[in-house]
């Protein structure tokens, strides 16, 4: 590759320091859709300018049209910038061999519905020019990961989209890559494959790859990511560490198990004495997802156990 | 010879042909590199250059690092999918074709291998190519809208992965078909074909005198006919040895075994046709003419049918066809003769008796010292191949002679063609061998065709006259013919899949069907650009379709002049605007039509391998340039837009 076309991020630090790398930079990058004459449909992505370093999972929120899905298909190179740059892992997105370290899950997992499980798995492997026997063992541990090997040999058109989901994300796998994107990978998950999507991507991360999704469920975005960049109408509007930009600084919360009424009273009358308003004072609610995974998990433990249909006040503390 | 076209050498047609594909290469690059740069500039404005310098080096590049496991992997999905589309449906369609077929093709016709040949190979034909069409329109314009391109775009894989790997499945899915209807069609043919004849030994008269047989015994020649049977029968004869032999008819004859009874009855046992089903080998040569004054010229004289692409020699004069053969070799011809078959024009510019050919003698010349003698005097009817043999050892012919051959020059010199002396000996020698009399050190022979008949014309083209070098399988014949069908198959899926690179399905499917009616008919198309019906004969006129749909409408012949008005003018200048684009289109769209041997076939001649090899790098030359073009056209489209 020539020197012109490896992006300055990717080289060595002229001070002597290791910074973090970078795998994938875009500068001022910016995409018009235009319609047969050349007229501008609409600016879909306006001046972006990110860096996302190995090793960390990276979220891309927004609304529907804000930009989301352009960026990630420049990224990949199935779209051409019309003006800016894209470099993944110093290479120009367009350049087909950066691929050989890419994975990626689209938003609907577009596979061909007349093969099987592992006919997919084994044709995306062929794509890598992965040799026989070391398909074979991929496809059938991959399989075994998603959960799917009592259905390998259905045809696709038969799986469910939660199914589909699983194969797709394989086939995102199927190079061990080290650069993940992730186009709303919970989309069509039910509650137990969005937790097992989310703990994979978690532990992806433990590896050392870099995941990058984009996803407008935004508890998602929250439990996994450890950046996030917000787009809105094709602009970056906020770039940064979730726990950071999460943190409400001029607000203190106090979580203590068990309180008895005369330390609740005491604790008032200190905040009262230092003039402190108490915005909120209650039992906190566990999330929607939390309360799921425990009926599901105990009703795998007592099958039988029916449910009251009141709650019980026994919320999961984790 | 029914192929009336020019039929080309492959060592004589590979220079020429290869720099004609490197021009054309050339050409197109350029052409695209330039459309490419400008659609740059159009939308990277100053850093088109460099946009356009990354796209062009990054394409050179993924064109060349490709990955045989790749293409096999796309190939493979490609496959996979067609069989799921139900493609196998095509062969079940032919399958129920073949069994409707006896409703409609007549075994009593003049020539029913003809007709069950045209049938299965033309049948063949038309649903293999409509179904690759169909396949290669839908394929990768379905995978982009059905966004599967995305997870192989994202893998590591070029776009001319992607165009090589779905023309290799469409092929593979296309030869599975094709391998499959010839498998069917060789027992339809064979058994279509089959019927016999009885002979009734009661109807057979004596023919000639009794003669006494070596061992004593009296014998006696016997002729007859066979019954008729799908509207033909045999003449049929027994020698005195009681040795039978069936008369060849419509194009075939019968084996006959003849069966004896305790008794001594005779029976004679016919078997199925034989000589119908052929690959014959011709051998051909060039031609020059004489005129009616015994100059050499290159063409002969032209009848005014503007309709045939022969040229004529004049009856009762000096004029004369003249064929030069080469390379001939004793050992090719395995019998005491030399078979030639040829199939001449006849003009007659007074009826004489309809029933009866025009006499033409036939003559060998040996070119090197002009030693020529006329072997036999034939009977020629128009429409019908005649065959006559030349015997090895010459013993009857007449009008021994040195034959000088001479030309005459544009200033009107006359220019002698130098010949070898001849022993005076040799012109009266009662016996002549032909490879050693008549046949020159660099193994060339002449044969000469004239008219013996004032007032009428014989016309004649190269292939009208050929040695036959014997037969081929007729088996590995038909295969050749759904070879050729093949070819044709192989480019409409090359322009199919690199059109769908750019176009919808719909725009695809209309382009390519548009390429392959287009190149089925690129002869015709050629024909109208250059004005030439054959090459180096001249139609009348030239005209565009303005000019043509006026005649047409004011019912003015080809020949009338008509007035120049205005109007005319306008419509002349609009029709060369529309035949010099149909120039340019005739050398884009490939000439499908010479691509196929289904005349070859049916006419029972044998594709020569030289043929077939020239076929076979014409296709593989409009290949790799689909295959270029497909994937910088893919390369430049954004997919996902």
């Amino acid at each position: 590759m020539s020197e012109a076309q490896v992006s300055p991020a990717a080289r060595p630090s002229e001070t002597g320091q290791s910074p973090p790398e970078v795998v994938i930079e875009t500068r001022t990058l910016s995409k018009v859709y235009r319609d047969f004459w050349g007229r501008t449909k609409v600016q879909a992505l306006k001046a972006l300018d990110l860096q996302i370093y190995r090793g960390e999972v990276f979220g891309l929120l927004g609304p529907n049209g804000s930009g989301k899905t352009t960026t990630m298909k420049l990224l990949l190179g199935l779209l051409l910038p019309t003006s800016g740059e894209v470099y993944v892992f110093g290479r120009p997105a367009t350049d087909v061999s950066k691929n050989e370290r890419i994975g990626y899950l689209p938003e609907e997992s577009y596979l061909y519905r007349f093969l099987n499980a592992e006919e997919t798995l084994d044709f995306y492997g062929r794509l890598f020019n992965m040799p026989r026997s070391v398909r074979r063992q991929r496809v059938a541990d991959l399989i075994e990961m998603v959960g799917l090997t009592w259905a390998k040999k259905r045809p696709l058109k038969e799986y469910s989209k939660g199914m589909t989901r699983r194969i797709g994300l394989a086939q995102a796998l199927i190079n061990d890559p080290d650069l993940i994107l992730l186009d709303e990978p919970t989309s069509g998950l039910d509650p137990i494959g969005t937790r097992e999507m989310k703990d994979l991507i978690l532990r992806l991360r433990d590896q050392g790859k870099t995941v990058v999704m984009c996803s407008h469920l935004l508890a998602d975005v929250q439990d996994v990511c450890d950046r996030i960049g917000i787009l809105y109408q094709g602009e970056l509007k906020e770039l940064g560490r979730v726990d950071q930009l999460l943190a409400m600084r001029d607000v203190t919360e106090i979580r203590v198990p068990r309180m008895s009424p005369e330390a609740e009273s005491e604790v008032k009358a200190v905040l009262a004495k230092h003039g402190l308003e108490i915005l909120s004072w209650g039992n906190p609610t566990t999330t929607l997802e939390h309360l799921f995974l425990r009926i599901i998990r105990e009703s795998e433990e007592h099958p039988g156990l029916r449910a009251h249909g009141r709650g019980d006040g026994h919320a999961d503390r984790n | 010879m029914p192929i009336e076209i020019e039929l080309p050498q492959l060592s004589s047609w590979i220079g020429p042909a290869f720099l004609a594909w490197l021009s054309a290469a050339l050409g197109l690059i350029t052409l695209c590199g330039l459309i490419g740069f400008l659609w740059c500039l159009l939308l990277y404005g100053r850093r088109a250059p460099r946009r356009f310098w990354e796209l062009l080096r990054s394409g050179v590049i993924d064109l060349v690092l490709v990955s045989p496991r790749r293409i096999g992997a796309l190939a493979w999905l490609t496959i996979k999918e067609a069989f799921g589309r139900k493609v196998t449906v095509v062969v079940l369609l032919f399958c129920v074709s073949l069994l409707f077929a006896g409703w409609f093709l007549d075994p009593t016709s003049s020539e029913p291998h003809r007709l069950y040949l045209n049938f299965v190979l033309g049948t063949t034909n038309y649903l293999v190519i409509l179904l690759v069409i169909f396949l290669a329109a839908f394929r990768l314009p379905g995978d982009i809208q059905n966004k599967t391109i995305f997870t192989v775009l994202t893998k590591p894989v070029r776009t001319s992965e992607i165009v090589t790997g779905q023309i290799l499945g469409l092929v593979a899915v296309g030869s599975f078909i094709l391998g499959t209807m010839w498998i069917i069609s060789y027992p339809f043919v064979v058994r279509g074909l089959h019927h016999t004849h009885a002979v009734n030994p009661a109807d057979l008269r004596p023919l000639g005198e009794p003669v006494t047989l070596p061992d004593g015994s009296q014998g006696q020649a016997l002729q007859g006919w066979t019954d008729p049977t799908w509207g033909h029968r045999h003449r049929f004869f027994v020698d005195a040895n009681g040795n039978p032999r069936v008369d060849m008819e419509r194009g075939h004859t019968h084996s006959v075994r003849v069966e004896k009874s305790a008794d001594g009855k005779v029976t004679y046992r016919l078997g199925g046709p034989e000589g119908q089903l052929v690959a014959r080998v011709p051998i051909y040569g060039s031609l020059v003419f004489r005129d009616r004054n015994g100059f050499d010229v290159e063409k002969g004289i032209s009848v005014g049918d503007e309709w045939t692409y022969r040229s004529y020699i004049e009856g009762a004069s000096q004029a004369a066809a003249i064929w030069t053969f080469k390379d001939l070799k004793p050992d090719e011809f395995p019998g005491d003769t030399i078979p030639i078959e040829m199939n001449l024009g006849v003009f007659r510019t007074h009826k004489g008796d309809i029933e009866r050919g025009i006499l033409g003698s036939l003559s060998v010349r040996n070119p090197e010292n002009g030693l020529m003698v006329e072997l036999q005097v034939f009977e020629s009817k128009e429409f019908s191949i005649l065959a006559l043999d030349i015997p090895k050892k010459i013993t009857r012919f007449s009008s021994v002679r040195v034959e000088p051959r001479k030309i005459k020059h544009a200033d009107g010199t006359i220019e002698y063609v130098r010949l070898k002396p001849v022993d005076p000996q040799v012109l009266s020698q009662k016996e002549f061998d032909l490879f050693r009399d008549f046949t020159s050190s660099d193994g060339k022979i002449e044969i000469w065709i004239r008219c013996l008949e004032s007032g009428q014309y014989f016309g004649m083209a190269k292939p009208d006259l050929y040695i036959r070098a014997g037969n081929r399988s007729f088996f590995l014949n038909l295969f050749k013919g759904y070879l050729g069908i093949w070819l044709q198959m192989v480019l409409a899926i090359g322009f199919g899949v690199t059109l769908s690179t750019f176009l919808g399905t719909p725009v695809t499917l209309v382009s390519t069907l548009g390429v392959t009616i287009a190149g089925m008919a690129h002869q015709f198309m050629r024909q109208i650009v250059t004005g030439e019906l054959y090459p180096g004969v001249e139609t009348p006129a030239r005209f565009g379709p303005i000019e043509s749909f006026i005649r047409l409408f004011t019912q003015e012949g080809v020949m009338v002049e008509i007035p120049r008005t205005v109007g005319l003018m306008v419509a002349r200048a609009i029709d060369s605007v529309f035949l010099a684009w149909l120039d340019l289109l005739s050398y884009i769209i490939p000439p499908m039509d010479r691509l196929g041997f289904i005349d070859f076939v049916a006419y029972g001649y044998n594709v020569s391998p030289s043929l077939l090899a020239v076929n076979i790098i014409t296709v593989a030359g409009y290949l790799v340039l689909l295959i270029v073009a497909g994937h910088f056209f893919l390369r430049s489209r954004e997919v996902a837009a």
